[in-house]
């Protein structure tokens, strides 16, 4: 037999000498690795729903004019983006982009005629808009708008539709002030009622087509470009690309306008690095303390081994294998754990209740990325092996005398 | 080069428990030859382990010199004194101190992979000596499945194996009744004469010193 392989197999026999005591490092060691699994995949699950839910929202890039988000409009539309149906067919010849919507975000008054309420409203492209929102948008009542339509319509947030008991086929007035300040308004029939999953969007927020829109505030123009990539992952490259072709515009990808994102980003990422922290201290303790017990009670074989002429390196060196073993066999099992955990909640379905602000629960899903349990596989290795070095350090260099003595 | 394999000259070492300062060996002279067999006698404390420790290269003088074939041991570093064990010097204990987790063969071989002797050769050693101490049956059992007499052959087997110029025994037979003893005490002594080796042997037991070829009695530390 090779001789590291003998080595191996001596560390695997003498970390079941105290069965008890390795099978509850280990055991430390699998629940540290499944507590990282566990709430890191979870954390990069809700960081991919997040991601989608942002680029679906608002679109992978979004073009504006160049004060759009730099300074306050003094007339509606006054940073609007001006022939953006050039712009948007040039978009869309490029292959990467899946589609390009235009949006006009304005604000007014709703009324039924007894009261009236404010609203935020957005001018959408009623062909493409919501087939790319997807399953963002939940349509309680009636349908989207329809492209074809030709009297304008409207889609309410529940919260709104509530407010003026309006039902599917009512017909309601929007007012506002067009680009040159007088006021403007437009009866629209409601053909959908919507929810978007945050109460306070829902009792403001309504959609109109486009058209509708600039009719309404008397404009050729968009506030907005959104453009959908085929790929999250093109969005850097896109940018940049965009920025060179639109220099007179504003351009902004998806990570920059997701603060929602970001802030859950950061909140989670200080929990798992807390977490972290307590479990690498908690698993180095416990190797430690298992590592400089064994070591106390081999205390003779050492002084043995020594005498027979064994450096204290090499002695050092058993020690750290075992305890590598032990680290090993935690994550192992702390992994299958933490894989089954993976697979039951996906067939599963636990909901969550809804976060704050939420109307709505989500599935409790932990995402499998190798790279994590790679990551921290090798940090439970690492940590063992550093606990056992500090644990084994001083017992391996022993006065070999002493250690004989030692009962 | 002569046939001096051990040599003290004025060889002192001294505790200090507390206050109290013992002299466990006051100005120890002996020299050994290659291939003797010598006891060491005297009473509990009067420092035949000290001596020991010291011509098995694991302890140290305070004073004199410690001579191992020739070479003068007190400047070694303690990488160098490793070495040295492990090529030269063989130990047998009282407690026999084998590796739990190791087989008989295991435990005998080991000296011989800390000396880098290849695989071949081990093998045929190992085999060998386990034939010469009668074990050659029980290669593959583990220490606690012997009896006490078995492990000390195992251990003399491992001090032997990689055929040292110096074996020390520091009250090998103490832990053992007289029958096992006294057969021990043969094979230790006819192992001595075959393979010309030099054997220290620390020990209470009349028949033992009566084996050797010399007999050095040792009292507060100083040799008489
Ligand atoms: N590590 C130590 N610290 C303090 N004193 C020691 C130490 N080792 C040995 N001594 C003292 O040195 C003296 C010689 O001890 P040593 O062990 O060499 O005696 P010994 O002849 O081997 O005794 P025994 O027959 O009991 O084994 C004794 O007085 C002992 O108490
Ligand atoms: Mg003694």
């Amino acid at each position: 037999m090779k001789i590291y392989l003998k080595r191996i197999k001596f560390a695997w026999k003498n970390i079941w000498r105290n069965r008890r005591r390795s099978g509850a490092t280990m055991g430390v060691t699998a629940m540290g690795v499944t507590g990282l699994l566990f709430f890191g995949g979870f954390a990069l699950y809700t960081y991919e729903s997040l991601e989608e839910f942002s680029a679906r929202q608002q679109g992978h890039v979004v073009l504006s004019h160049a004060n759009f988000y730099a300074q306050n409009e003094e007339k509606p539309m006054q940073h609007g983006v001006e022939d953006w149906e050039k712009i948007r067919a040039d978009l869309k010849s490029n292959t990467d982009v899946r589609q390009v919507l235009p949006r006009i975000e304005f604000t007014g008054l709703i009324s039924n005629g007894d009261k009236s309420s404010i609203f935020v409203g957005s001018g959408v492209d009623a062909c493409y808009e919501f087939t790319v929102t997807g399953p963002f948008l939940e349509v309680t009542q009636g349908e989207v708008l329809n492209p074809d339509s030709d009297m304008p319509t409207i889609m309410l947030g529940k919260g709104l539709a509530q407010q003026f008991g309006t039902h599917i086929g009512d017909s309601l007035t929007l007012l506002t002030t067009t680009v040159d300040g007088t006021l403007n308004g437009v009866d629209a029939k409601v053909v959908g009622i919507f929810g978007t999953g945050v109460p306070e969007m829902d009792q403001r927020k309504l959609y109109v087509s486009l058209n509708v829109a600039q009719n309404l505030i008397a404009t050729r123009r968009v506030s907005t470009l959104s453009v959908y990539l085929k790929n999250t992952a093109l969005t850097m490259a896109y940018v940049d690309k965009l920025k060179q072709r639109y220099p007179q515009l504003a351009t902004r990808s998806w990570d920059e306008l997701a603060t929602f994102y970001h802030g859950v980003r950061n909140l989670y990422d200080r929990i798992f690095a807390v977490m972290g922290f307590v479990i690498v201290i908690v698993v180095l303790l416990s190797i430690i303390n298992t590592i400089g017990m064994t070591v106390v009670e081999r205390t003779r074989e050492i002084g043995t081994l020594a005498a027979l002429g064994a450096l204290p390196g090499e002695l050092l060196f058993n020690f750290v294998i075992e305890a590598a073993m032990i680290g090993v066999i935690g994550s192992a099992i702390g992994m299958l754990v933490a894989g089954g955990i993976t697979l039951s909640l996906f067939y599963g379905n636990v909901m969550m209740p809804p976060p704050p602000g939420m109307t709505q629960g989500y599935p409790l899903r932990i995402a499998f990325s190798s790279a994590l349990y790679a990551k921290t596989a090798l940090a439970m290795l690492a940590i063992t092996i550093v606990g056992a070095y500090f644990a084994a350090r001083k017992g391996v260099r022993k006065p070999i005398v002493e250690a004989l003595a030692h009962v | 080069m002569n046939n001096t394999v051990v040599e003290l000259r004025d060889v002192s070492k001294s505790y200090t428990l507390g206050d109290a300062r013992v002299d466990a060996l006051k100005s120890v002279t002996l020299a050994v030859a290659r291939g003797e067999m010598v006891a060491i006698q005297g009473p509990s404390g009067s420092g035949k382990s000290t001596l020991l420790n010291i011509c098995g290269l694991i302890d140290t003088p305070d004073a004199g010199t410690f001579l191992l074939h020739d070479e003068v041991t007190n400047t070694l570093t303690p990488r160098q004194r490793a070495i040295y064990r492990r090529r030269t010097i063989g130990f047998i204990f009282q407690s026999f101190n084998l590796v739990p987790v190791m087989t008989v063969y295991e435990n005998v071989e080991y000296p011989l992979i800390l000396g880098g002797v290849d695989d071949a050769l081990r093998t045929t050693r190992v085999t060998e000596i386990l034939a010469r101490v009668g074990l050659a049956k029980h290669a593959h059992h583990l220490p606690d499945q012997l009896s006490g007499g078995q492990r000390q052959r195992v251990a003399i087997a491992r001090a032997l194996v990689k055929k040292p110029l110096l074996v020390i025994a520091d009250e090998p037979t103490a832990n053992l009744d007289s029958t096992t003893a006294s057969t021990m005490i043969e094979m230790m002594k006819s192992m001595t004469d075959v393979e010309n080796v030099t054997f220290l042997v620390a020990t209470h037991d009349e028949r033992m010193a009566r084996h050797c070829h010399r007999e050095l009695r040792i009292i507060d530390g100083g040799l008489v």
